[in-house]
């Protein structure tokens, strides 16, 4: 209790930065190791948890699924090793092939080979001279310069024990690394759900549904990520492998599979894998062509999966723009060295996964998440606001692309209207500024209007009518005439009313009555009291038509305010466009048939 | 019909109204369609005739119109007429 009740400390974000990256920095010994457990613990526990339910218990089916990959990746390391001994055995019989190569590029870059030459002499004799003591310039002059001074270097004799030590501290450390790793993922296994616990405590226990979405957001973007660079990874090796076999090259297996692995290292890796079968096909072979084919057989694999298939992949994958992934594996070199070069796109999806579903950490997932910054009504109304009508048009052409246009305009022009009226009430939107918006979704309804307007001999006609009545202003109008336009779509005689003082006197002047709808049309803010004051009019002048309340973009999910504004209203409340549409659908269902006299009435035309 | 043309038409009816015309016929000669909001500007201003105790007439009625008022059912409260000349003969009439 008193722990909760502690004042909370703040820190700058430029400092916690700071402090963040320093621990990164300088805890990096025990910090890498529980990275890598972690990447593998994610990896690893979809497999733990398969065993689980096979009733293998937790402890030995974490022990046996660890030891089976470790198994795996030391089979995998021997025979790569082997190979290499092997390779390494076989070069020096092909040492004098590799020194007339080197000569005869020496050869064909004599002039070079010359000018960088004298640059050197130049600048050695510089060095000397500006090495070379006062005293020593005087006696320079001298025909007879004394000797310069001897150096002298003290070399360690080594002994056998020393050799040991230089030769276990060589093998050990790495060993130990592993150990380490493999330790903190048998214990990341074993104890996941305490370890998430304590993450949920650390987190607080009021984000505790947050923190599990994010935590499992995280462990499945990982683990998606880490099995499709897998799988690309496997794709550049055996391209590596079938295509140095089509040439000729000697151990396209081994070339193969050191690809697959060393592509983990993003940039470096592919060139050190392409390095080593150039190194060898040069060794091994009497032309040019081979080594040649070799370089650009894996530079071209390389540029197509770099530049095609990983942005794509992982673009959608991981949930990281392109820049990201690059800045991350920039940053994690600089911070956790070549280790962090493959670590770094792991890492940032964590922490992009984490900026998701913590509001304190979000401009992580604004800067690093390749999910639009801007929603698309966002976007259409900073064309409008940018009074670029046809971009702001085309931005609604492009963003709906795969949508239905009942959903464009709920999903886009609705929201992007509230927001103009938003910043309408607040000051903040200038006259011409309004006049625009207004304007351009006036325009695009009516083309839309016009567009898709039908001969109604063509359409199946609804008994139902509707009144669509804007509760206050223009905003309101537009999006009750988009709504009398759906409903007019399917069958449903409908009509738009401008903004009108006694809405309630305009029903009753057209006959309205119980078997009409009115669907009232209220953008935000202020929706509810201008929708009630129409609801009320409706009412006062006696029509007892249904009520529609169509609080456009109100947040629905509360059961109980809706519930209220129902009440508040006395009328079925809608927050879309396409409920409203459904309601009144609903309604129309429900109604009795009209009888034969009235469908003909309906349309005959010869009155005058 | 929704904004300036829509204000334009109402203001129109709304000058007649209060400068004492209380029988108003509106040619619709070049208006080849109407969608929701403009038959909604012709009822409001049938309602604000009606509700000043005025009568409101429509003559022309292009068939495209027609159809959205047959449909809407304001062509069963709106007297129509084939030419204006009949429109206003029959609000004069009466």
């Amino acid at each position: 209790m008193a722990r909760d009740n502690a004042p909370a400390v703040t820190i700058s974000p430029v400092l916690g930065l700071v402090v963040a990256i320093a621990i990164l920095y300088f805890a990096r010994a025990l910090l890498i190791p529980v990275a890598f457990a972690l990447l593998f613990a994610f990896l690893l526990t979809p497999i733990v948890k398969r065993l689980e339910s096979w009733k293998i218990p937790r402890a030995p089916a974490s022990v046996l699924v660890l030891v089976v990959a470790s198994a795996f990746v030391c089979v995998v390391g021997y025979v790569v090793t082997d190979q290499l001994i092997s390779i390494a055995g076989s070069l020096p019989q092909f040492s004098g092939k590799l020194n007339a190569r080197i000569d005869a590029l020496r050869g064909s870059s004599s002039s070079l080979s010359q000018v960088i030459s004298e640059v050197e002499d130049i600048g050695r004799d510089v060095t000397e001279k500006n090495n070379a003591s006062p005293a020593t310039q005087q006696n320079s002059a001298k025909p007879a310069a004394p000797a310069s001074p001897l150096r002298v270097e003290l070399v360690e004799s080594h002994n056998v024990f020393q050799a040991i030590r230089d030769y276990s501290g060589m093998v050990l450390r790495p060993l130990g690394t592993a150990g380490l790793i493999a330790v903190f993922t048998v214990f990341m296994l074993i104890d996941r759900e305490n370890l998430r616990y304590r993450v949920l405590r650390l987190m607080g226990q009021q984000k505790l549904q947050a923190t599990t979405m994010a935590m499992d957001d995280a462990g499945q973007r990982v683990s998606r990520y880490v099995l499709m660079q897998f799988c690309v990874n496997a794709g550049f090796g055996t391209v590596m492998a079938v295509g140095l076999y089509f040439l000729g090259v000697p151990s396209p297996l081994l070339w193969g599979v050191l690809g697959l692995f060393l592509r983990f290292a993003p940039y470096i890796g592919p060139v050190i894998a392409g390095l080593l079968p150039f190194a060898v096909t040069l060794a091994m072979t009497d032309g040019w062509r081979t080594p040649l084919l070799v370089v650009a057989l894996i530079s071209i694999t390389e540029v197509i999966i770099a530049n095609f298939i990983e942005p794509l992949l992982y673009g959608i994958h991981t949930g990281l723009s392109a820049v990201a992934v690059l800045v991350s594996a920039v940053f994690w070199t600089v911070v956790w060295g070549p280790i962090g070069l493959v670590l770094a796109t792991p890492m940032t999806v964590c922490l992009t996964v984490l900026g998701r579903h913590t509001p304190q950490l979000e401009f992580l997932n604004i800067i690093l998440g390749d999910e639009p910054v801007l929603t698309p009504a966002t976007i259409f109304y900073q064309r409008l606001l940018a009074l670029d009508q046809q971009d702001a048009l085309n931005v609604l052409e492009t963003l709906g692309k795969d949508k239905q246009l009942i959903e464009v305009v709920d999903e886009i022009v609705v929201p992007a209207l509230a927001m103009a009226e938003r910043d309408r009430h607040t000051g903040q939107l200038e006259a011409r500024r309004e006049d625009f918006v207004v304007e351009t979704v006036n325009e695009f309804v009516t083309e839309l209007a016009e567009s898709e307007s039908m001969p109604t001999e063509n359409r199946r006609l609804q008994q139902t009518r509707v009144f669509c009545v804007p509760a206050h202003d223009a905003a309101d109008e537009i999006v009750a005439a988009m709504c009398a336009h759906f409903l007019t779509r399917e069958g449903f005689p409908a009509i738009t009313f401008p903004v009108s003082d006694s809405p309630g006197e305009l029903i009753r002047n057209l006959g309205g009555g119980p078997a009409d709808v009115v669907c009232i049309s209220a953008v935000p803010p202020f929706s509810a009291g201008n929708a009630r004051k129409v609801s009320r009019s409706i009412q006062e002048h006696g029509s007892a038509p249904r009520i529609i309340a169509g609080m456009w973009t109100h947040d629905a999910s509360s059961p109980a305010h809706v519930e209220r504004l129902t009440k508040a209203l006395n009328a079925t409340v809608v927050s879309s466009l396409a409920q409203a549409v459904a309601e009144v659908r609903a309604f129309d269902e429900a109604s009795e048939p009209v009888s034969e006299d009235g469908a003909s009435r309906a349309i005959q035309r010869d009155r005058c | 019909m929704l904004g300036a043309p829509s204000n334009v038409f109402r203001s129109m009816v709304e000058d007649l109204l209060k400068a004492g015309n209380q029988r108003i016929v509106v040619n619709f000669r070049g208006v080849p369609y109407a969608d929701s909001a403009g038959i909604g500007a012709l009822a409001y201003n049938f309602s604000n005739t009606k509700a000043a105790g005025g009568r409101l007439a429509i003559a022309e009625v292009q068939p495209a119109v027609l159809d959205v008022m047959d449909v809407t059912r304001l062509s069963d409260l709106i007297p129509m007429f084939e030419t204006e000349k009949e429109a206003v003969k029959s609000l004069g009439a009466n």
